[in-house]
């Protein structure tokens, strides 16, 4: 089934959004998508280290991490 | 008596912080009263201008842009609120800063005189607008070679964070048919060098190129002589290529360059060199450069002593804030201080060192506080270590908590005032040890010895700030203070606004302009200083949620007013 940005990118980051509002609204689609590259190297994991989500929240799961790039492979639908 | 503008960053070309003409004091500062909390589509990194009543105010990061990848200037009538010019630039995501910004970060010059804006962006690019509606005039490219303005210099490096430009312009109109000069490079990039500009004011083609990655130990650069890597096609004329790439790279100019009028010299500090070490360090790293302010050439060059550090194992310990000029006895000095905690007063036209101290307090016997400045290895993610001396001691590590602040003088009781503390993102320390440092230092200007009352703990702390000093964890003075009459403004990042007595340190006044963000490296939260002119006071805010930004203006009640 496609991954949609409605149905599931947007509810990964909306507990995120008002820690995020001063670089860009994670909730909305053209701001996810013009930055997804950027987005995405923050949430997995960099030499051990995972910058996105900031503590107290934990890391999203490789789960969420390989949706979020299935999305991106599948051209970003809305 | 006409009242000042506050027309570029720290008040005016010598950086004092100082505001004449203002009928805001001591006796009624607290009567201050919120006039405007403007809902701006972005945060608010930076110091805004006021002059003639209108705001000028960039933003860091702008929702209308195009994914949110771009900035956004306003000027803004403060005693309406009312946006009443925009000037809107969209870059692509891998345009910006390396921590995020696509904006700007800049206090603007405003120069009535030629009724032109400039600011600086995070794209490399130095902005030259309309001051009446912001139209654009000219913009000039920094990082990448733009022969229409004689700019040669290409400073990029693949993977690896661009030359950005945080430097606010300062303005001399006197040099030649106008001048303004910025600073634009990358510290954290080991390819790219730093570089000071000097452009037309009129047309913003470079006049003159500066490069503060030294090229040989030991001998001064000289101006336009660029690194080969930089250079990518043909030279304008007066330019030429060095004979290699400098070793040292970084030593890069982040905050704005001071002008002196009675030397004619422009004073630059500069951040630390890559590769890194404690002081000393090598080249134009760590110091304050010195250019004659007409042709470029090198004045003079002060580095931070290596025992001015908190700890000899400090490291990466630029000068983040810019110099402060002010005249003692018919004497030009100049202050600044350093990430590594130190506060140096320089002769300006010789740069001999007058005097210095650590603004991080010690024990009274002189012994280091282990909680103040605690140095952890890279793979400790504990918040807040408590680590001994002497281990801080034998690992070299950022100094976090030292002064990223310009300094504001107060020529009418000889005082220094500066902000100490910094950014709040690390796990090793919230950017201050707040139940032992001040995050606001006021000093006599000669001896450098504190000037508000202290109590006789250990260490000893300021009796009548507090509140609201030493009491929230966190809350640091990453900014620059203003003086107004008698009283001392600063911001924290709580973040909050204050006013200060400037004789006793009681607080007079404050406002809580919101709360820090959890975001990207784990919080943010900055207001970098009020603007202050006539008796309107602007502060703009970095914060939680809202659309990441605040901006609000200040003003004395009616009655004050008349």
């Amino acid at each position: 089934m496609a991954v949609s940005f409605e149905k599931d990118i947007a509810p990964l980051f909306v507990q995120f959004r008002s820690s995020m509002m001063w670089r860009l609204d994670l909730t909305r689609f053209e701001d996810v998508k013009a930055n997804a590259s950027t987005i995405y190297s923050q949430i997995v994991p960099n030499q051990g280290i995972v910058n996105m989500p900031p503590p107290p929240y934990p890391p999203l799961t490789k789960e969420q991490t390989q949706l979020f790039k299935s999305w991106m492979d599948e051209g970003f639908p809305g | 008596m006409a009242h000042s503008n506050w027309w570029m960053y720290h008040g005016d070309p010598a950086h004092t912080g100082l505001v004449t003409g203002s009928g805001i004091n001591a006796r009624n500062a607290h009567t201050l009263k919120l006039l405007h909390d403007i809902d701006v589509p972005g945060p608010v990194l930076s110091v805004p201008a006021l002059v003639d009543g209108f705001v000028y105010v960039g933003l860091a990061n702008s929702h209308d842009a195009e994914g949110a990848n771009g900035g956004q200037f306003l000027k803004i009538n403060a005693e309406s609120g009312q946006t009443v010019a925009k000037f809107e630039w969209s870059i692509d995501a891998t345009e910006g800063d390396s921590h995020g910004f696509m904006g700007m970060g800049c206090t603007p010059a405003i120069f009535k005189d030629t009724n032109q804006v400039f600011f600086t962006a995070f794209n490399g690019k130095l902005y030259c607008l309309d001051n009446s509606d912001l139209t654009l005039q000219w913009v000039a490219d920094l990082r990448h070679a733009d022969p229409a303005h004689n700019q040669p210099v290409t400073n990029v490096a693949p993977g690896a964070p661009p030359a950005a430009g945080w430097s606010s312009p300062v303005v001399a109109h006197d040099i030649l048919n106008g001048c303004v000069y910025v600073g634009i490079g990358e510290g954290e990039n080991p390819g790219l060098f730093g570089f000071v500009f000097c452009l037309d004011m009129s047309t913003g083609n470079v006049i003159w190129v500066y490069c503060t990655c030294q090229f040989a130990d030991g001998v001064p650069n000289q101006p336009n002589v660029l690194p080969p890597a930089v250079v990518k096609g043909a030279l304008p004329p007066n330019f030429s290529v060095g004979p290699a790439n400098p070793a040292i790279r970084g030593c890069s100019v982040w905050s704005s360059i001071a002008y002196d009028d009675q030397l004619s010299r422009i004073f630059c500090t500069t951040g630390n060199p890559v590769p890194d070490s404690a002081l000393p360090s090598k080249g134009f790293s760590n110091g304050i450069l010195s250019l004659d302010a007409t042709t470029g050439q090198f004045r003079g060059f002060f580095q931070a002593l290596p025992e001015s550090s908190y700890r000899a194992s400090d490291v990466d310990v630029d000068f983040g804030g810019s110099p402060a000029l002010f005249t003692v006895n018919g004497r030009r000095l100049l202050a600044a201080g350093c990430k590594n905690g130190g506060l140096f007063v320089l002769d300006a036209a010789s740069m001999e060192l007058v005097n210095w101290r650590q603004l991080l307090p010690y024990y009274n016997d002189g012994r280091q506080i282990p909680t103040v400045d605690p140095h952890v290895g890279p793979n400790d993610q504990r918040m807040d270590p408590r680590m001994p001396n002497r281990m801080s001691d034998s690992e070299d590590q950022e100094n976090y908590s030292g002064t990223y602040s310009t300094p504001a003088i107060y020529p009418d009781l000889g005082r220094i005032y500066i902000g100490i503390g910094g950014n709040n993102y690390h796990n090793v320390q919230a950017g201050i040890d707040y139940a032992t440092t001040p995050f606001l230092r006021a000093m006599q200007w000669q001896s450098l010895a504190d000037a508000w009352e202290m109590d006789k703990s250990d260490p000893r702390l300021y009796v009548q700030a507090q509140p609201p000093m030493y009491r929230t964890p966190g809350e640091s003075g990453l900014s620059s203070p203003a003086v107004v009459n008698d009283v001392v403004f600063c911001s924290t990042s709580k973040i909050a606004i204050y006013a200060f007595h400037a004789y006793t340190g009681k607080m007079l006044w404050k406002d809580e302009l919101g709360e820090q963000t959890g975001g990207f490296n784990g919080g943010y939260g900055y207001c970098l200083g009020p603007a202050i002119s006539g008796n309107y006071v602007v502060a703009g805010a970095l914060v939680f949620g809202r659309r990441g930004g605040v901006l609000r203006i200040y003003t004395l009640p009616d009655a004050e007013n008349q």
